[in-house]
């Protein structure tokens, strides 16, 4: 998946997430620090995929870790703090897009292709390597540019499993904590999730030939 | 996690086993089902078409480019956190749960750790009992004794409805039949909403300091109670009208703004009503309580101290009285007054004030009440009439019933609730009208006249919508918001232990739209669940579609 270090950091500097919560609970404020820095890159990344916008993005992570900071008394244990944080993040980015809605002042699709250049962002392999054939390549920037757009139209229930399942690249049991789930009700709604994608991205491919 | 492995050796057609391509992409397949799907994608190709399909789907999904944070972000976020001071491990944490720490959460103010939310309960509900007078109102044309002094005490009942103790039968304008009370009794505790809100009732010198995220908390948790009112009854009524009372049922009408408030209210809505104040009024009450009538102050609070929730008590309950076409009627059989005008102090309201009803007219028009001066303003009676088309005629009563209504109503005017455009001042003017602080209780006298007649039923109409997890209440419920529209939070989310959503509930939720948005409201609901509603979501005279909508999820 995209990110398959998302797990990874909970001990990246040979001190557990758990330990540097206690820490910062002493009244430690680096080990605040070193939070932010093991986790900035996720929580980012799931607003960025669920604000679809790297400037409200970034604002909304900031909150969110406001958040992190003002809440992590609260946090249990009882989950992986990376688990927690994604509900942090899922409920503020919920708060955010519905305030944007209502206000509808969602921006246009800002496409992760057309983004991947800027500062803070890295292309995906496949992006970065151009394939044996560049035209092969095109089509499938088409292909996931009208994906992007198409989960982005999703309704949150299905675009947010699929953020954290298929495009974050967490497991069932992960996606199902994150969203505070059962991990059966993570299968049944992945599979309907999908499904509505899918239907979605034939209608839009065929309305694409059609034009074309 | 696997699926497959029940045994179950029943050949799957492929139409079913369709329903497990995710999960067998995502290699959650075992056994017998993983060796079904297998066998079927070597036989169907269009099977196989899916799945590659789906595969390659996931495989887009997951080459998304990978967005990092843009550098000096962490810089950026400890000097946002700066200032603040560190948490302290089990400070705040019971009055939020941790994943939903969010500022913005509508649910927040519901997170309120259970002693408080009894204690609030409890005090709420200790004077809302005190504060609650139920007054009669005869149910003949003849005049009224409003002199009379109170001789029967009611006792409280769960869901607020007098029960008299004295030796007079049971009256009919205070107890609801037997029947209907019992439907009350039992859904009270279901999709009844009858409850009782306020908001003052749970005092900010009784909170620790918030020191949540939100910058703008909404409204304080409100005490949920069912109505334990205690309704001190006036002997007013004559003989002649409790002759009557086992036959004649009542309607009640709640002082609302737009519909029988619930439990909960949508942070727009009411400010907050000063506690003192309301203290007062309760203590003025309860001074009082021998007397109903006698300076039965009620609640001096108009926005929202002793509201009432008016109970749904079956859905199909509330739909039995659609059909009254009864403009200016509002929620499942009730009618709902509004109240524009800032109350008068609760000592205000305790004087007769037959000169200030004109006033109250005024401001009860915005809803489709009037108030009128009557000769009776002493008694502090409100008769409530509705004169539809067909003559149909509910009037005031003193009254027990599913709903306890709230705000200073009629103040010792004298209140109709009518049509406007057939309303018949004089026929108001002629009728005994009862007022009572927080309560306005409507009798069906005009009703037993013509069996025909519409009631002053508002078109409430009910609905259920299920939901896959609780999770999705909040996006729905600001998405509502988001669109301008009323939302009322009749019930709280109902949380586990740890605070969460409980993995399956129901929250109930009534919500008020423009008539022209009625679809806009369907296709909302409907995509987020399965919606389904007695009957078309239609709007009621004044415009307004009314929606109580009962929501589900899990099991």
């Amino acid at each position: 998946m995209a990110d398959s270090a998302v797990v990874v950091a909970s001990k990246e500097d040979g001190e557990s997430d758990g330990e540097l919560v206690a820490r910062f609970l002493s009244g430690d404020r680096d080990a605040f620090e070193q939070i932010v820095l093991r986790h900035q890159d996720r929580v980012f990344r799931l607003c960025f995929r669920i604000l679809d916008s790297r400037q409200l993005a970034e604002d909304a992570a900031q909150e969110v870790f406001v958040k992190v900071f003002k809440n992590l008394h609260r946090f249990r244990g009882d989950s992986q703090l990376s688990t927690w944080m994604y509900r942090v993040t899922l409920n503020h980015c919920r708060n955010v897009h519905a305030y944007r809605s209502r206000r509808r002042e969602r921006a246009h699709l800002s496409l992760d292709v057309g983004d991947s250049n800027q500062e803070g962002t890295r292309r995906a392999p496949e992006l970065s390597d151009p394939g044996p054939d560049a035209e092969e390549g095109l089509l499938a920037d088409e292909r996931r540019r009208l994906l992007r757009a198409e989960l982005d139209m999703l309704e949150p229930l299905w675009r947010e499993i699929l953020i954290l399942r298929d495009v974050e690249g967490l497991s069932y049991e992960e996606t199902a904590a994150a969203l505070n789930i059962a991990p059966g009700t993570v299968k049944s709604r992945i599979h309907r999730a999908r499904s509505e994608l899918r239907r979605r991205m034939l209608r839009r491919l065929k309305l694409e030939q059609d034009r074309g | 996690m696997d699926e497959g492995q029940s045994g179950n050796s029943r050949m799957m057609s492929s139409d079913e086993l369709r329903e497990h391509l995710s999960a067998y992409l995502d290699g959650q397949l075992s056994g017998d089902l993983l060796a079904q799907m297998e066998q079927r994608l070597k036989e169907d190709d269009r099977l196989r078409a899916e799945l590659e399909e789906l595969r390659e789907m996931v495989a887009s999904l997951g080459s998304f480019p990978v967005v990092n944070a843009p550098p000096g972000f962490a810089s950026r976020v400890m000097a946002g956190v700066d200032g603040l001071p560190l948490p302290v491990a089990g400070g705040l944490a019971e009055f939020a749960e941790q994943d939903d720490s969010d500022d913005e959460h509508d649910d927040e103010y519901m997170n309120v750790p259970w002693w408080l939310k009894s204690a609030i309960a409890l005090s709420a509900a200790a004077a809302l009992a005190l504060a609650i007078f139920v007054v009669r109102v005869p149910l003949s044309s003849s005049p009224v004794d409003f002199g009379a002094s109170s001789e029967t005490a009611e006792v409280p009942k769960p869901w607020g409805l007098p029960m008299a103790t004295g030796g007079d039968p049971p009256s009919a304008e205070h107890v609801l039949a037997d029947a209907e009370v019992e439907a009350v009794e039992s859904e009270a505790d279901t999709d009844g909403v009858v409850a009782l809100e306020d908001e003052q009732s749970s005092p900010a010198s009784s909170m620790p300091p918030a020191d949540l995220p939100e910058p703008s908390p909404p409204p304080a948790p409100v005490a949920k109670a069912k109505p334990a009112a205690v309704e001190t009854r006036s002997a007013s009524s004559p003989p002649a009208a409790r002759k009557k009372r086992q036959s004649s049922g009542l309607k009640e009408v709640a002082r609302d703004r737009e519909f029988p408030a619930g439990v909960f209210q949508a942070p727009h809505e009411d400010v907050p009503v000063d506690a003192g104040e309301f203290a007062a009024a309760s203590g003025g009450v309860a001074g009082s309580s021998g007397g109903a009538n006698a300076d039965g102050a009620g609640p001096a609070t108009r926005q929202a101290p002793v509201e009432a929730a008016v109970a749904a008590t079956q859905e199909e309950k509330a739909v039995a009285d659609e059909g009254a076409g009864a403009e200016g009627s509002y929620g499942d059989g009730v009618v709902a007054l509004d109240d524009e005008e800032p109350a008068p102090s609760s000592q205000s309201v305790a004087e007769p004030t037959a000169d200030k009803a004109p006033e109250e007219a005024q401001a009860g028009n915005a809803v489709e009440v009037e108030a009128e001066a009557t000769d009776q303003v002493d008694d502090r009676l409100v008769q409530l009439e509705d004169v539809s088309p067909s003559g149909a005629s509910i009037r005031g009563g003193g009254g027990s019933g599913r709903v306890a209504g709230r705000g200073s109503v009629g103040q010792g005017g004298s209140a109709r609730a009518s049509n406007p455009a057939k309303s018949s001042d004089s026929q108001a003017a002629a009728e005994p009208v009862v007022a009572e602080g927080s309560v306005v209780v409507v009798s069906e006298e005009r009703a037993e006249q013509n069996q025909n007649a519409p009631s002053i039923a508002v078109k409430l109409t009910i609905g259920s919508l299920y939901l896959e997890g609780a999770e999705v209440i909040t996006s729905l419920t600001r998405e509502l918001k988001g669109k301008g529209w009323s939302v009322d939070l009749l019930t709280p989310l109902p949380r586990s232990e740890d605070g969460s959503p409980t993995r399956s509930g129901k929250q109930i939720l009534q919500l008020v739209v423009p008539g022209v948005a009625a679809s806009d409201l369907a296709r909302l609901l409907s995509s987020y669940g399965t919606l389904n509603t007695d009957r078309k979501l239609a709007p009621a005279p004044d415009g307004k579609v009314r929606l109580r909508l009962t929501v589900r999820w899990g099991d």
